[in-house]
């Protein structure tokens, strides 16, 4: 419970640092205007603090329980100040009147979010006692944070041996967070976090869209998004490269360092690609590829490469597959 | 109204949208449940796993047996560093052993350090021959084993 307490209350002070970005950047005249987006504060706060923390960890601050207590703090305080300073006016009042809701639109609105709760619920329950399985979650996000966590800062073994050293560690860094939110690497309640996530970018997509979109438009096509099976499956992973562009299948044989060498110059060029660090089969690497939902797949074998398609393959070579995707 | 809603020039864009959100609808009506259901059947098989099955994760899919981290994490202390040793595959054995095991102890066994002079081993089918002097402080099956050296 206390684990649960915690990650509240950090996640609560991420959307007031949000909303305090927000207030300085844009002003929220009314109450309602907070609440429509406190979503979107969330997420400011969420990346403002990834951010900083990216910087002070690159020149050596240390991350700790009271690390992040003060940046969130005097994060909000410096926002609330630039808010003053910029004359923004306190939220005062409520109701909207840009927004005339018709009956219709309010009795949508309450559909929309009492399944989206329900599903939000169900995730809770989902996340609360999972333990961790995905494999690059294991294998290096994970112990990205817990390095964070128990060394305070970039550790040098963990970031440069362990798979993935070039990644950015914002992801980690939440995750160290949390883990002092929660008073410890407690790797099953940590989910958690991640739900907070999928709550917060809920909250913020109808937030935005309220204004602009009516809410027999909105509502269904929000719902669908958070049930899609690419996104449902994924949504409590607690890693950063939830979808994967190009996913290459390494056989018997096959020059591993020219993959991971054409995996850098797609990763260079923004594209997610990843492969099988876990010694798996050439059918089990083929099975984690569509479970990943690669839009592509790539086999490399010892004489040659070819693209995995449902018509059949198509012979390539790691220079064309890299030129023909622009990198 | 109908009249009004299909009058000439924005019939077709409407007719659009109308199809549009009727293809969202159905959509939504077939998927909504089974994510649903499928949120909460996770929930459920979640819940009937014990702690040790949720600490250890993946973990269960690499070793044939999670008391070897169970133990290492008990008998290693925090502020130490322990070495990996992988030997041949065994029976017993998934597939992921011979090459996740390392890996996975790395992760599993923050904050101990990796360190092939340290004075814990994590034996996983290792020839014992190769670390004399070394007793094993716990015994599994399948070759595993956790040793310790003198410092």
């Amino acid at each position: 419970m206390r684990a649960i307490l915690g990650l509240a209350a950090l996640n609560g002070a991420y959307a007031v640092l949000g909303v305090a970005l927000l207030w300085a950047i844009r002003g929220l005249p009314r109450w309602t205007d907070v609440l429509r987006l406190a979503g979107l504060g969330y997420l400011l706060g969420v990346a403002a603090f990834g951010v900083v923390w990216t910087q002070l960890l690159v020149v050596g601050v240390p991350l700790g329980g009271w690390g992040v207590v003060l940046s969130l703090a005097c994060g909000t305080a410096a926002a609330a100040f630039a808010a003053v300073l910029l004359g923004r006016q306190r939220p005062r009042g409520f109701g909207d009147p840009e927004r005339h809701a018709s009956p219709f639109a309010v009795l949508v609105t309450a559909a929309g979010v009492s399944l989206s709760g329900l599903l939000l619920e169900a995730l809770f329950r989902s996340a609360r006692l999972q333990g961790l399985q995905a494999y690059d979650a294991w294998a290096f996000w994970v112990p990205k944070g817990k390095a964070i966590y128990f060394f305070g800062g970039l550790d040098e073994q963990v970031f440069t041996t362990f798979p993935g050293p070039t990644y950015p560690p914002l992801v980690p860094i939440l995750d160290a967070a949390s883990f002092h939110a929660m008073g410890g690497a407690d790797t099953i309640t940590f989910h958690l976090q991640f739900w907070f996530f999928v709550l917060g970018a809920v909250a913020a997509i109808a937030g935005l869209l309220y204004r602009h979109v009516s809410a027999w438009l909105l509502w269904p096509a929000l719902l669908l998004v958070l049930t899609v099976p690419r996104v449902a499956s994924h949504l409590l992973i607690p890693q950063a490269d939830v979808l994967v562009d190009i996913f290459f299948v390494v056989g018997e044989g096959a020059d591993r360092s020219h993959v991971l060498a054409t995996m850098a110059r797609l990763r260079a060029h923004g594209l997610a690609a990843d492969t099988d660090y876990a010694g798996r089969s050439k059918k089990g690497q083929l099975t984690q590829a569509a479970r990943l939902g690669a839009k592509t797949t790539v086999v490399v074998e010892a004489d040659g490469a070819r693209i995995a398609r449902p018509g059949g393959d198509e012979p390539t070579t790691l220079e064309d597959l890299a030129a023909s995707l622009g990198a | 109204m109908f009249r009004r809603w299909f009058s000439a020039g924005i019939a077709t864009r409407r007719l659009v949208v109308l199809f549009c959100a009727a293809v969202l609808l159905v959509a939504l009506a077939v998927r909504y449940p089974d994510a649903f259901h499928d949120a909460n059947e996770t929930a459920r098989a979640n819940a009937a796993l014990d702690q040790v099955d949720r600490a250890v994760g993946a973990g269960n899919s690499v070793f044939p047996d999670q008391a070897l981290l169970v133990e290492a994490r008990g008998l290693i202390p925090p502020d130490e560093s322990f070495a990996v040793a992988v030997g041949p595959p065994q029976p017993g054995w998934t597939e992921l052993t011979a090459n996740g095991a390392d890996l996975f102890l790395r992760s599993f066994l923050l904050p101990r350090r990796l360190d092939p002079e340290a004075r814990w081993i994590v034996c996983v089918g290792c020839d014992r021959n190769d670390y004399p002097g070394a007793d094993a402080v716990w015994e599994g099956e399948d070759g595993l084993s956790v040793l310790r050296r003198e410092s």
